[in-house]
């Protein structure tokens, strides 16, 4: 049952600003900057190409 | 990949590591004693066979005692998914014909069983908790069965919601 943890740890700072909703992740995780992803979902795993959106995007 | 990534998020943008973040802004404040990475030496006794035991490092883990706060935020209560989002992925068969997403957890959109009322936001966890909370009713229900979800238990999770909905008296 962590969900609504780490849903309300989240926008507990989306209050004070230091996190907006539809900012790119990359800044604060740059691990996820850059994505590549599967061409096609049954695809291999090294057929991939560079991400068209953000995670998240709404 | 979706809590640790929230994990590593919460921290950074916090500057705080994320017990350290959690315990100050939301389990203190509400009270939460018996919720956090790992289980102290004198409450071994406490949890149940299904609940964690060993400290969390990175991925967001909680050990839930009996006194659990509630969000009651809106942006957690609302639908988010797009209809572009539900053509390309349902969840599992169904799920969207009265299910939406909020911010973290699933939110009921349309009522389809005597328990499942819209707007209340819920979930099942996968070690045999099951919660939602109601604003319209201001109720909170928690059902704890600390065995692992089966076909069988979601039956009876229905059966206890099912069973709530006479007791609320108005």
């Amino acid at each position: 049952m962590t969900k609504p943890v780490a849903a309300t740890a989240t926008l507990i700072l989306v209050e004070e600003c230091r996190l907006r909703l539809d900012d790119p992740v990359d800044r604060l995780l740059p691990e996820l900057a850059d994505r590549r992803v599967l061409r096609r979902i049954d695809g291999p795993l090294d057929d991939t190409v560079p991400a068209s959106r953000q995670p998240g995007e709404r | 990949m979706y809590e640790t990534a929230f994990s590593v998020l919460i921290a950074r943008a916090s500057g705080q590591p994320l017990e350290t973040f959690l315990r100050e802004r939301i389990f203190d404040p509400l009270g939460m004693a018996d919720t956090g990475f790992s289980v102290p030496a004198a409450k071994l006794d406490r949890p149940s066979t299904c609940c964690p035991t060993g400290a969390g490092t990175g991925a967001l883990e909680v050990y839930d005692g009996p006194d659990d706060g509630r969000p009651s935020v809106e942006l957690v209560t609302t639908d988010h998914i797009t209809p572009g989002q539900t053509a390309v992925s349902k969840f599992f068969p169904g799920f969207r014909d009265s299910t939406g997403w909020g911010f973290g957890v699933s939110v009921v959109t349309r009522r389809d069983t005597l328990a499942s009322v819209s707007g209340r936001f819920r979930w099942d966890g996968g070690l045999g908790t099951s919660w939602y909370s109601d604003p319209t009713e201001d109720l909170v229900g928690i059902l704890m069965t600390q065995r692992l979800v089966t076909e069988e238990s979601g039956r009876m999770y229905e059966d206890f919601w099912t069973s709530v909905c006479p007791a609320i008296d108005d």
